[in-house]
């Protein structure tokens, strides 16, 4: 069954890992190793004695027509190697061009030329990292025009040709089908049984009638169900719940862990009850024995 | 595209930088923010952001205003301000990276002769303003030019130190940048200001090497 842990954050470190269990990983993001200072490196490579560590970048870049920074992909190895993490994930996405960086992930052309540099920089860096690389769909406001593949199309077809796994945002598939106007269960029947290896959950807010992705809320209700209808179709290895602000309300976190793992228990129980057995995962090194640890 | 929602998408980035800078440069930030709100918008125009990091942005709306030329009018007393809450910000960034400084040596009784000098990375800087009254959650819309000041910003840890120095200690630092070798002290008060300066981190001290 897959875990079920938080994003961590620096603010929110203390408490994290005072609730170490219930919380049962954590997942880590690069760019806070590599921009970090000293304190803040110790505290994250302290973790993986603590619970199992999963690694997420956002300062890479994926859809940017350059080469992926070789000296970033380095780091990014280093960092993975010290914290013994299964793969790494990334965004389907751009957040900058030579000489500007929004700090802002931005959705891509759907155009099968840009399929081409994806699937070749997403070939760069699993060689450079040396792991798997997890691509995540992004919530995003505007589209471009003249698309040649829906977003569907895009992330199974970069994950096809590269063998890369997909980390599933519910929360951002929601807010995209309220912005957009698609069926969200429909988007989740087309990935390929078992290509989501991971998931993140969050919670945002409303600017109007646009829903924004803003990780300062309790997942919602919507965003719970279309868990339910990933767990029923994929067996990813950990659900992430995302909250970037707002940790006095750290209690709020903490429901939503609960409320997932009790909808993780319950999909677990219908596949064992219903399903034909599956061949186990086979463990990935220290990863499994900190599985069997955490299910204790 | 959706022209609504790109101005929505571009609100957000933008707030989201400026959270940044704010959480380096809040002094600034809230004057800004307060008495030339219309200079962020400008700033955003003018400095595109080259990256992802705060001190990096923080950086950039230094530079910006800095070079501000008056078109939006802004206080008198900005420039000094974020020069100064710049410097300290600079010097914490440059302490957390480092390993913990050890706690500074005191003036030994048992020295008969010490060396003393102003730490290397000691920032000494210059103002006309009070700029402690602009330190506060409301800010004011200017402050009156007064006798020049100098400002001392020390990195420590737990993040930099700033002193407001009177003229002659601050002269004093300036002719410390060597090791400069003096006899102890045998009055009292030097004794006491040799200690309090090295007590606050201005002066660093070591005994004599033996010959």
């Amino acid at each position: 069954m897959p875990l079920v842990g938080v994003g961590y954050r620096h603010e929110a470190g203390a408490l994290i890992q005072r609730s170490v269990p219930p919380i049962e990983a954590v997942e880590i993001t690069v760019d806070h190793c590599i921009k970090g200072t000293r304190a803040q490196r110790e505290a994250l490579e302290a973790l993986p004695d603590l619970c199992p560590v999963f690694l997420h970048g956002v300062g890479l870049s994926l859809g940017t027509a350059v080469e992926p920074d070789r000296e970033y992909l380095d780091q990014v190895r280093d960092h993975a190697r010290r914290l013994r993490v299964p793969w790494y994930s990334e965004h389907l996405a751009f957040t900058k061009v030579p000489g500007l960086d929004l700090a802002q992930l931005l959705p891509l052309p759907r155009t099968r030329e840009v399929l081409e540099i994806v699937c070749e920089h997403v070939e760069v860096v699993q060689e450079r990292v040396g792991l798997p690389l997890l691509l995540e769909n992004i919530s995003y406001y505007f589209e471009f025009p003249d698309h040649q593949l829906d977003e569907a199309e895009f992330l199974v077809e970069a994950c096809r040709r590269t063998g890369a796994g997909i980390l599933l945002d519910v929360e951002n598939l929601r807010i995209n089908s309220i912005n957009f106007g698609f069926d969200p269960l429909a988007f989740i029947a087309r990935l390929p049984p078992r290509s989501v290896r991971a998931l993140h959950l969050a919670g945002g807010c409303r600017d109007g009638e646009l829903a924004i992705d803003t990780h300062d809320h309790p997942v919602p209700p919507a965003t719970l169900r279309l868990l339910e209808a990933a767990l029923a179709a994929h067996q990813p290895d950990v659900l992430i719940v995302e909250r970037d602000q707002g940790f006095s309300t750290f209690e709020e976190t903490l429901t939503d862990v609960e409320a997932i793992k009790q909808i993780r228990d319950r999909s677990g129980e219908g596949a064992a009850a219903g399903a034909p057995a599956r061949a186990a995962r086979a463990p990935g090194g220290s990863r499994g024995v900190r599985a069997q640890r955490a299910s204790r | 595209m959706d022209g609504g929602r790109l101005r929505t998408l571009g609100r957000l980035i933008l707030a989201k930088r400026l959270g940044k800078i704010a959480a380096v440069l809040p002094a600034t930030c809230r004057c800004v923010n307060r008495h030339a709100p219309a200079l962020m918008q400008a700033f955003a125009t003018a400095c595109p952001p080259s990256s992802l990091g705060r001190q990096d942005n923080a950086r950039q709306f230094h530079d910006f205003i800095l070079g501000h030329r008056g078109d939006p009018p802004a206080p008198g007393y900005l420039a000094d301000l974020v020069r100064v809450e710049y410097a300290a910000a600079a010097a914490t960034f440059a302490a957390r990276d480092q390993p913990p400084a050890p706690p500074p040596a005191p003036l030994d009784p048992a020295w008969t002769a010490f060396e003393v000098r102003a730490p290397p990375d000691l920032r000494l800087l210059e103002t006309e303003f009070d700029l402690q009254r602009a330190m506060v959650d409301s800010p004011p819309a200017e402050l009156e030019r007064g006798r020049r000041r100098q400002v001392a910003v020390v990195p420590g840890a737990g993040g930099a130190r700033v002193f407001w120095l009177e003229a002659e200690t601050a002269k004093l630092l300036l002719d410390l940048r060597e090791w400069i070798r003096m006899k102890a002290p045998d009055q009292e008060d030097a004794r006491w200001t040799v200690e309090s300066l090295a007590a606050r981190g201005l002066v660093e001290l070591r005994p004599c090497a033996s010959v």
